[in-house]
């Protein structure tokens, strides 16, 4: 007798409201506080980490709730980026930067996602790759408007001049989204995204569209990610092709596989992880990708559920053994 | 003359299913040779036919997995012929599969409402909790209590036995409250009590729906207990079709297909 054929990276995926809480209360309180007692350089690293947060979440929706594994999140991730630097350097407003930084990603994903989203599963990597690879040799070739790889100086923005204050912006929009993207996993789309991913063939006969429905997701992913992208622009100040090329398609398949792509939050450890790692190892060395890709492979060889799932089974081993001791006190008793 | 008329125009009203000259070649090899026939509301149908026979082909070719090479499908006097498979469905046709398919790692409970929101169009909704829709959570606690699941609600599915995946099987299949209902072997892999049981719910499932039946099964003790009607399928061809009596002492079924056994 045959199993009922499904992917093993397509678990339910875990997660609770008590979450928001310590979410809200370490980066509105606890990260502020602390890190104003150190060099402006750590409340930006708090920032970048939050922007990689939002980006390794979008990409999240796609893979670890649809189970479309997406390898050019860079195309909207990258053109949120332009798009954001051109509109501010002609317009010099951050509103229509964040604006335009993430509607012409979500265009770009309709566009692409409809392709993509034809295939299977495989070629769906193989195809946002090749389309992500098209958008970076676009952006490289095309000196007049990008500058190639001389790249963009993005015009600060006076009123978010103080790191902390930028932090916090960052901090109100990554929330925002977030929040977004936790109320699409619970909704009855996002129900419709866990049955896609666990049984691909059963959803089409429910009678849902799966391609239209997995389509759908690909667009608030590109919108999202270019929404990271968009916000990334102001806050680096100088742009370069970099952030288009395949290692930034790369970046949030790192986290969300390292923090765990099976939990709400499992993108947001990934993040943190990555940035402080990141920072750490470019001290000492040169290939820090080597070294964090060695880490992964620990990480994923420990628990194929990431960082956390490494912490539910620390959390699943206390609960049972408070239970039996629970136990063994009543016998005694 | 005004009478037989008259019948039928009446027998035209509760045909649901009707095929015309359906073909279905796999390269060169024809897996559905040219079958016609109607399936009529109500009537428990039961499709049988030796392993290979064409009947989960047949099923593929209704369903809209794919289409057929040649011949019309109609559903409530719709051709349905080439619509793809989640339209179908819409339409009030559901099935389930020969093998249990359904979505392991989400509860019994959630499994249900899954069906549910592909039905009532809710697969688009983003913006409001699943949790929070009281309509959704009665009718599919309504639905597992019909599948004699509801002490189980909450369970993963991955961790039922093979007879109660099954179940849950039919429930996501039934919870659109179809107006027919494609069962493929319904029993398949089963043990007797497992097969006793099931057969038990569809009989039930029968009396507390709306839902016509039809079903492919190879147990052919359950076949001729539960059948109204049976068609019989050989190497793509429809070789009986009737009541089961008459397939019974169907002579050319006897000999291809019944064997020995009856
Ligand atoms: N997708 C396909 N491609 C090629 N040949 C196929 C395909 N599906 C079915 N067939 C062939 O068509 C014939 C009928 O298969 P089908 O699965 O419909 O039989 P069945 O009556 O359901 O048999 P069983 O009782 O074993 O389930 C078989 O010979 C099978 O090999
Ligand atoms: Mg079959």
């Amino acid at each position: 007798m045959k199993k009922a054929i499904h992917s093993p990276a397509c678990g339910e995926v875990k997660d609770s409201l008590y979450s928001w809480g310590f979410v809200i209360a370490v980066t509105t309180v606890a990260i502020p506080l602390i890190f104003s007692q150190f060099p402006p350089y750590y409340i930006k690293l708090a920032s970048s980490i939050m922007i990689m947060i939002l980006y390794g979440v979008s990409f999240n929706l796609l893979y670890g709730y649809t189970g479309y594994l997406s390898f050019g999140q860079a195309a909207y991730f990258g053109s949120g980026v332009y798009v954001s630097a051109l509109i501010l350097r002609s317009t010099s407003s951050l509103p229509l930067a964040l604006l335009g930084g993430s509607i012409a990603p979500a265009l770009l994903a309709i566009v692409f996602g409809y392709f993509c989203v034809k295939r299977s599963k495989l070629y769906f990597a193989m195809l946002t790759l090749a389309f992500a690879q098209l958008i970076y040799t676009l952006i490289f070739k095309w000196r007049s408007l990008t500058g190639g790889d001389d790249g963009i100086v993005v015009p600060r923005i006076p009123y978010l001049h103080n790191p902390l204050t930028f932090y916090f912006f960052i901090l109100a929009l990554v929330l925002v989204s977030v929040f977004i993207h936790w109320v699409i996993v619970h909704s009855p789309f996002g129900h419709m995204l866990k049955s896609i991913c666990q049984n691909q063939e059963r959803t089409e006969f429910i009678g849902v569209p799966v391609e239209k429905q997995v389509l759908v997701a690909f667009i608030i992913a590109g919108f999202f990610g270019g929404l990271a992208g968009a916000i990334y622009a102001p806050f680096i100040g100088v742009i370069s092709p970099k952030l288009v090329h395949w290692t930034m398609s790369l970046t949030p398949v790192i986290m969300v596989v390292f923090g765990g792509a099976k939990h709400f939050w499992g993108p947001a450890i990934g993040a943190i992880v990555y940035i402080v790692l990141k920072d750490i190892i470019t001290l000492y060395t040169d290939n820090w990708l080597l070294v964090f890709g060695l880490m992964l492979l620990i990480i994923v060889l420990i628990s194929p559920r990431g960082v956390m799932g490494v912490l539910e089974n620390i959390g699943t081993y206390i609960k049972k053994n408070i239970t039996k001791a629970n136990l063994m006190k009543e016998r005694i008793n | 003359m005004v009478l037989p008329r008259r019948s039928c125009f009446q027998r035209k009203m509760t045909i649901l299913l009707e095929t015309t000259g359906l073909t279905k070649d796999f390269g060169k090899f024809r897996a559905l040779d040219n079958v016609s026939f109607s399936i009529e509301k109500g009537v428990l149908t039961s499709l049988i036919g030796p392993n290979g026979a064409g009947k989960t082909t047949f099923y593929n070719c209704i369903t809209g997995k794919f289409p057929p090479t040649s011949g019309k499908i109609f559903f409530k006097e719709e051709n349905i012929t080439g619509l793809p498979a989640h339209t179908i469905q819409q339409k009030g046709l559901s099935r389930s599969f020969q093998i249990v398919s359904i979505f392991p790692e989400l509860s019994v409970l959630d499994n249900i409402k899954a069906a549910l929101i592909a039905k009532a169009k809710k697969n688009w909704r983003m913006l409001s909790f699943l949790s929070r829709d009281r309509v959704i959570h009665e009718e599919a606690m309504n639905m597992v209590e019909l599948i004699g699941m509801i002490d189980r609600a909450n369970w993963l599915c991955h961790t039922l036995s093979h007879g109660d995946r099954r179940r849950v099987d039919i429930g996501i299949a039934l919870a659109a409250r179809p107006d027919l209902i494609l069962l493929d072997e319904p029993t398949a892999g089963m043990n007797p009590k497992e097969t006793e049981e099931v057969i038990q719910l569809i009989n039930y499932l029968r009396g507390k729906t709306e839902t016509t039946f039809f079903i492919t099964e190879h147990d052919m003790e359950v076949v001729f207990s539960i059948s109204e009607r049976i068609i019989v399928l050989h190497q793509g061809k429809v070789l009986a079709d009737g009541t089961p009596s008459e397939i019974q002492e169907n002579p050319s079924v006897q000999e291809v297909y019944l064997g020995g056994v009856l």
